[in-house]
């Protein structure tokens, strides 16, 4: 959205702005702490929440010119929702799903993808790892054997296990490199 | 009557007979691949669990005085675990082979690595590395522990002037790494998306 859009915006129409980026992010598996910020007497208030109140509702327009109700907390990613006060305008006639509830899911289920993607990551360093070991074992191998065929050039056994060796060394550190 | 039916024996249908001998032939074979050991009864885990939890401590005891740069007591220790029980495959089965062929591998490399700690001749360390291997090392499934003992073996044999032995020890030992590699690789593959 355009900077000059957002000069124009209402504090409650910066807020709806706010909420509908975090659930864009979170759909696209950014986890995204949950902060939101109370307006209190309906002013701009700055983002590192100087100003908030806890426990206090606010009314703001959505991008469909919808009312609806929000509640406000702390900025603490973890904290539930406080209930509207008796003054909240009312809720819009089609009930909509409460942020909260399905950005915990939301959250819930990027943190478990995160923990599978680490857990992937680990098990695919300790192969490597192996790997590399592998690779390094065989070219010790292969160090050695080519060593003793250079020392017998009169039997083909060694200069055939050498030949050998020196394959097998190439295509181990092959495989560690592409690791 | 008919006194031949009396005398000649009942013919049993042909398929009866012929599910007899499947099955005879069946027990037969279980009980010669029994008495050939291949089909050894999986070994109480009791022996090996223990095992494994002691030499667990002392490989930790063993790292320490390696890290501290103490050889000689390193090496000692390694001695000591020489004269352990050890399992049979029948009673620990390759978990415990390979659980010795660590052992082994680890006091010979230590010995190969400071020759002068308590010096023994290459004949000694021969001795040592096939109490290690045993005789039914090539039997157990390929492992990281025994292909470095045979590699070690290898170097051994160089220090005894066996050039012919140790190319095939080293030979095997690179056999077994190959093997070791092709399934690292095949766990990647497997793994990658």
């Amino acid at each position: 959205m355009p900077n000059e859009a957002l000069a124009t915006m209402s504090f409650e129409q910066l807020e709806a702005e706010l909420r509908r980026g975090e659930a864009e992010m979170r759909a696209a598996g950014v986890p995204v702490a949950t902060v939101a910020m109370a307006a209190p007497g309906g002013g701009m208030t700055n983002a590192a929440g100087g100003d908030a109140a806890v426990g206090e509702s606010e009314s703001y327009d959505d991008a469909d010119g919808d009312v609806a109700d929000t509640t406000t907390s702390t900025a603490t990613p973890t904290q539930q929702p406080a209930p509207p006060p008796a003054d909240a305008p009312a809720a819009p006639a089609e009930p909509m799903m409460e942020p909260e509830s399905a950005d915990e899911e939301v959250s819930a289920g990027v943190a478990a993808k995160s923990r599978d993607r680490r857990s992937e990551r680990k098990q695919r360093r300790a192969q490597c790892t192996n790997i590399c070991d592998l690779a390094n074992t065989m070219c010790g191998l292969e160090t050695r054997i080519c060593d003793l065929a250079a020392q017998h050039p009169d039997q083909p056994r060694y200069a055939n296990v050498c030949i050998q060796a020196q394959s097998d060394c190439t295509r181990a550190r092959e495989a560690c490199h592409a690791c | 009557m008919n006194t031949q039916a009396l005398t000649r024996p009942r013919r049993m249908p042909a398929v009866i007979t012929l599910l007899v001998g499947l099955v005879l032939g069946g027990v037969l074979m279980l009980v010669g691949l029994a008495k050939a050991g291949r089909l050894a009864a999986p070994p109480p885990p009791e022996i090996l669990v223990s095992l494994a939890q002691t030499l667990d401590v002392e490989h930790q005891r063993i790292d320490l005085l390696v890290d501290q740069g103490k050889y000689a007591e390193a090496i000692a220790a390694l001695e000591d675990l020489r004269s352990l029980n050890w399992p049979t495959r029948a009673q620990a089965g390759d978990a415990g082979i390979n659980l010795r062929h660590d052992i082994y591998g680890r006091l010979l490399r230590l010995r190969l690595d400071h020759p002068k700690i308590d010096p023994q001749t290459p004949e000694q360390l021969l001795t040592t590395a096939n109490e290690g291997l045993g005789n039914d090392y090539d039997e157990v499934s390929t492992n990281a522990f025994t292909a470095r003992l045979v590699a070690i073996s290898g170097e051994i044999h160089e220090l005894r002037k066996d050039d012919d032995a140790a190319l095939t020890a080293y030979e095997q030992a690179l056999d077994m790494n190959r093997t070791l590699l092709n399934r690292a690789l095949a766990e990647v593959s497997e793994g990658a998306p």
